[in-house]
């Protein structure tokens, strides 16, 4: 019997990623869920870009790093892209009629150094 | 945070703003980290008994002209008078290329805003950028303004702002740009300001270029101009011992 056997690729043939921790202040304190803020990232980066600006830049929200109480979020994506992404940021300017403000708290190359630097030490 | 472009330091971060309150200060002073903090007001809503310049590093008036004369600005220099803040200035913004060239050949203005909105009513001009760099005139970009822009409008901004911003770097104008935020929400960090910047242009050193140093410069030459030592080109301003040095000579 044939085995499927799934490769990873080698690391120089993989895509270099940089870890962007963002913040978003509320006009009331409104909790929200993960999809939408996914789902307004993606509308925002399209308008900036298209299709091709998410698919050339591998944006990627990280569902598991999603910190409902410090209104923090994380997002990957490649380190070409990083400054395109602080602009796409500042163009949302309301979810659902609410006032919204994101921001970039930092950028880092690993999870363990974003949580270390960004998210741990973060006032709440 | 400290970023190095070149091996430059860029830590002199700056905003303009329309509004002040203590929660946009907090935010403004420790989250992001900003150095230098100015604020905008219009020259005909200007009440000088209202204003809170507390915590404020310099202060502008925003100047909308379009007659030939500069009545306006002639008259906002004196109101600036009023005010108790060490670095002040007169901000334009006019759609006639006659006015704005004429305002910054004679050097009555400190900084032009929105170039691009007034390019769409003639083209591209070298020349007036670089008699703002001979005269010592920045150029100011009001991110609040294009955010507000239908999505033709923004594609017209944007690409009036490349060649300004190509124009700019060569001529060495200095170039700023603000939040011009009215609320809290609609402020925004200084080092993603500068992103706007890199969109336009595509050069990352020049953004944070201008959004670091070239506020620090802007702040230093406007408590100059208070202190009426104003530099034109050719002309130095000479201190005490030099004068006394100048005329024994004589």
């Amino acid at each position: 019997m044939f085995l499927m056997v799934r490769n990873m690729l080698k690391p120089t043939l993989r895509d270099k990623k940089r870890y962007v921790v963002i913040r978003y202040l509320c006009e009331q304190d409104v909790e929200w869920d993960i999809n939408t803020l996914i789902s307004i990232l993606w509308k925002e980066s399209y308008n900036y870009g298209g299709y091709s600006f998410i698919a050339n830049s591998n944006l990627n929200v990280l569902k598991d790093l999603y910190f409902k109480d410090k209104n923090i979020f994380v997002v990957n994506i490649k380190p070409e892209y990083v400054e395109d992404l602080r602009f796409v940021l500042m163009n949302i300017t309301s979810i659902r009629d609410k006032k919204v403000l994101m921001y970039v708290i930092g950028v880092s190359g690993t999870i363990k150094s974003a949580k270390k630097k960004y998210i741990e030490g973060s006032e709440d | 945070m400290d970023i190095w472009v070149s091996g430059v330091i860029m830590r002199w971060y700056g905003d303009i703003v329309r509004f002040l309150d203590d929660k946009g200060k907090e935010l403004l002073r420790k989250n992001f980290n900003v150095k230098y903090l100015g604020l905008v007001v219009d020259h005909e809503n200007f009440n000088d008994k209202e204003l809170d310049t507390s915590g404020l590093d310099f202060f502008l008036l925003y100047v909308e002209e379009d007659s030939k004369s500069l009545s306006k600005i002639k008259k906002s220099r004196k109101l600036l008078d009023k005010i108790n803040v060490d670095a002040k200035g007169i901000v334009l913004f006019s759609q006639k290329y006659e006015v704005l060239r004429n305002a910054v050949d004679k050097h009555l203005v400190d900084a032009i805003i929105d170039l691009p909105l007034s390019f769409e009513m003639f083209n591209v001009d070298e020349i007036l950028i670089k008699r703002a760099s001979e005269n010592n005139v920045s150029l100011i970009f009001n991110f609040r303004n294009f955010i507000s822009l239908s999505k033709p409008l923004k594609v017209r901004y944007m690409r009036n702002m490349r060649k300004i911003l190509q124009i700019a770097c060569k001529k060495d104008v200095k170039v700023l740009v603000g939040s011009f935020a009215e609320n809290f929400y609609e402020l925004r960090k200084p080092r993603d300001l500068s992103s706007f910047l890199y969109v336009a242009y595509r050069n990352l050193g020049f953004s944070l270029k201008a959004s670091s140093d070239n506020y620090k410069w802007f702040y230093e030459f406007l408590r100059k101009m208070n202190m009426r030592e104003r530099i034109y080109p050719g002309y130095y301003v000479l201190n005490g011992e030099e004068h006394a040095q100048a005329n024994s000579k004589r």
